[in-house]
């Protein structure tokens, strides 16, 4: 685990919002609709972006440099509508790989300190992999 | 398939109400993400149409209404922060100068400040416009017909500037494809768009910075020749209506003939001293005001277009209506409530400007 470099760490830490954005878009180009719904799957539903967050957040990572657009097509699952799509730019996926560091760190201290013992068997298996 | 959601009314209904609410949102802001916002708005409300129905949409809206407000203030603060960082130490310098100002030298020096700016408009503004209107009364002797005539005369002055309006509008209009050339070759670097904008802009002898409006113009004019006319006004009601002509005279240059006896300001069904009993006039205006917005190039053009060509036509829609109803509604409310004289000068404004405008815009035979 490498120390994150200045240009990285100036971003963190990344709010939740921003931090889902760059993690759906890490699989592959989205646009707005296809990034809430793959938030709000991965989440299981916990997490829903309304548009008005979605594309604040989508300025801000745009700004940053952290995304960017790709061009604008049709979704053949949706309808025959041109959108947007949005990528991960080199720096969001170090950005988001720093986050995901700085977060499983603090993950392993709570495990340092039993704060996940005792859980139920179902919840384990998606912390292992941390 | 999808179609057939979209017309569906809970559907269609959510949709527009939602394009409505992007209003909240700051304008530039709204320009660059407000399709695109609409859009994942209405795929959300297809897809909980589709597995939920009616009750799914109604269990949509409070989400999206927090979403709209949240996200509309946070980005609202967000410009101001961004506004502040440029014009705070220059605001704040001012404000500490005029609080010391004040704490040394007020309450009269403010006092003195007020009567002097109330001297500076009564020299200024109100006396040659006030005399401008009894010489034209000296020569027509109807007094509601110098009205419409010193109307007239400002807006002839206002000629050029529409000119200048709708010559940009059209500059703007042909450049409009080198425009989107220009934002697709700098779409990662601001900046550099905004100096290759400039340039063009420059090259097509577009000056940066808004002109004054032909709109804007029109509320200072109308301030002074309400103003010129509430005297008159006055002085025909004082001493329990039978009139003082002194009130008049006392503001007259003193190269200038004194009149002998109180303008009559009576006007077919109307005086122009009252409130129109018919409203007539204010309706008219209405009506007009509402033409005049409705000629596109009459209301501010901004300097520097939207960023993307799609959702502009989505923000100047929603813009314009509502600019419209308002300006209609205040005309109503301020023709109903104040003499008729208000409402006739604003309607001959509009006359002139949309006169002017389909004169200027080349369908006319000075083009």
């Amino acid at each position: 685990m490498a120390e994150a470099s200045e240009d990285v760490r100036r971003f963190l830490p990344l709010t939740p919002a921003t931090f889902h954005i760059l993690l759906a878009l890490a699989a592959g180009e989205r646009h707005g609709y296809g990034i809430m719904q793959e938030v709000a799957s991965t989440t299981e539903g916990q997490m829903r972006l309304g548009p008005g967050t979605l594309y604040r957040s989508i300025k801000q990572l745009l700004e940053g440099g952290l995304i960017a657009e790709a061009g604008e097509r049709t979704d053949p699952s949706l309808s025959d509508e041109r959108r947007r799509y949005y990528q991960l730019t080199d720096l969001g996926r170090r950005v988001a790989q720093a986050e995901a560091i700085r977060l499983s760190r603090l993950v392993a201290q709570a495990r340092e300190r039993k704060l996940l013992e005792g859980l139920g068997s179902e919840t384990r298996p998606g912390w292992e992999g941390l | 398939m999808q179609p057939n959601v979209d017309r569906q009314w809970p559907v269609a209904l959510s949709n527009a109400l939602y394009r409505c609410l992007l209003v909240l949102y700051p304008s530039a802001f709204r320009s660059i993400y407000g399709a695109e916002m609409a859009q994942v708005f209405r795929d959300r409300a297809r897809d909980v149409y589709r597995t939920h129905g009616t009750v799914g949409i109604l269990t949509l809206w409070p989400a999206a209404l927090h979403d709209v407000i949240r996200a509309a203030v946070g980005e609202h603060l967000e410009q101001e922060r961004q506004m502040s960082r440029k014009t705070l130490p220059f605001v704040g310098g001012l404000v500490v100068l005029l609080g010391v100002f004040l704490a040394v030298a007020a309450p009269q020096a403010l006092y003195r400040v007020i009567s002097a700016i109330g001297v500076v408009f009564h020299i200024v503004a109100y006396q040659p416009v006030f005399n401008l209107l009894l010489v034209a009364y000296g020569f027509v002797h109807s007094f509601p017909l110098a009205l419409v005539l010193v109307t007239l005369l400002f807006q002839m002055c206002l000629l050029p500037l529409l000119r200048e309006q709708l010559r940009r509008a059209r500059v703007l209009q042909m450049l409009q494809p080198h425009l989107l050339r220009l934002r697709e070759q700098y779409h990662d670097q601001p900046q550099a768009l905004r100096a290759a904008q400039r340039e063009l802009y420059r090259q097509h002898g577009i000056t940066p910075g808004a002109l004054p409006t032909w709109l804007l113009l029109q509320l200072p004019f109308l301030y002074v020749l309400y103003y010129s006319f509430y005297t008159v006004i006055l002085a025909s009601i004082a001493n329990h209506g039978a009139g003082d002509l002194s009130l008049i005279n006392k503001d007259i240059y003193p190269f200038l003939p004194k009149l002998d006896q109180l303008p009559d300001l009576s006007f077919f069904w109307t005086n122009l001293g009252h409130p129109d009993p018919l409203h007539i006039l204010p309706i008219l205006a209405a009506v007009l005001t509402v033409l005049a917005i409705l000629l596109p190039r009459l209301t501010p053009l901004r300097y520097s277009l939207p960023h993307r060509a799609t959702p502009r036509k989505l923000r100047s829609t929603l813009a314009s209506g509502l600019i419209q109803v308002l300006a209609a509604v205040l005309t109503l409310f301020f023709g109903w409530a104040f003499p008729a004289g208000l409402a006739l000068s604003w309607g001959v404004s509009l006359l002139c400007a949309i006169a002017g405008h389909v004169v200027l815009s080349g369908r006319g035979p000075w083009s």
